[in-house]
């Protein structure tokens, strides 16, 4: 890859990881027979 | 540790975005690079390591990026600095074919983060750490589009009818993006 001429050495400390996390998964309800759906 | 060189150099607190391009392997489920055939992992930062030649079980001679040294995660500021990577496509017979094979190694555009320490250069960078941050897909290849969702960031796919002409409005919508 053509990325030209050197200029300058930079640090980059994001404040946010630039690496997405996975959101956490809420459980479907469980279906109980006969009965109401309750939360998992 | 930290040490005074590094105290002197200007800090930010964002990543640098750049443009990157990425052969799609593993049946369209993962990102290659395509110099070095690295396998970007989804949710893991890639590391740059110096790929100099070294006889086995020794160390890298510096953390990458050195100054002295070519190593890094490359990335450009403009996509059209990528073109040189479509026409290799168009030189490949087995990539004008309306369906791009994925075997072949297709080739998807997007934008990266890069962080750590960073070489700039006039049209780009070499970084310490990298990871996709915005995918384009031609949508002839819109079916690998889900499977890229792995790396938890927006894929998107720019309407072509055709192989070449896919990816030349992959550079379209990432220079408008870019504008």
């Amino acid at each position: 890859m053509e990325i030209g001429e050197p200029k300058r050495i930079v640090e980059s400390d994001p404040l946010e990881d630039p690496v997405p996390r996975e959101e956490p998964v809420e459980s479907p309800p469980v279906e109980v027979p006969d009965g109401e759906p309750v939360p998992a | 540790m930290v040490n005074q060189s590094q105290l002197d150099r200007p800090l930010f607190a964002e990543p640098f975005l750049a443009w990157r391009a990425w052969n799609l392997v593993e049946a369209g489920s993962r990102l290659r690079s395509i110099v070095y055939e690295h396998v970007w992992e989804p949710g893991e930062r890639v590391e740059a390591e110096c790929a100099r030649p070294r006889p086995e079980g020794v160390a890298p001679y510096h953390p990458a990026p050195d100054e002295d040294c070519q190593c890094g995660v490359y990335g450009s500021l403009d996509p059209d600095h990528l073109r040189s990577y479509v026409q290799e496509m168009r030189r490949d017979p087995r990539v004008l074919v309306a369906k791009l094979p994925i075997a072949s190694g297709s080739r998807v555009f997007g934008l990266v983060s890069l962080w750590g320490t960073i070489v700039e250069y006039t049209k780009g960078y070499r970084a310490q750490f990298a990871y996709p941050a915005h995918l384009y897909l031609p949508c002839l290849m819109h079916e690998y589009a889900d499977k890229l969702d792995v790396y938890g960031v927006p894929v998107t796919c720019v309407d072509e009818q055709h192989g070449f002409e896919a990816l030349r409005a992959v550079m379209r919508a990432a220079r408008r993006e870019a504008a």
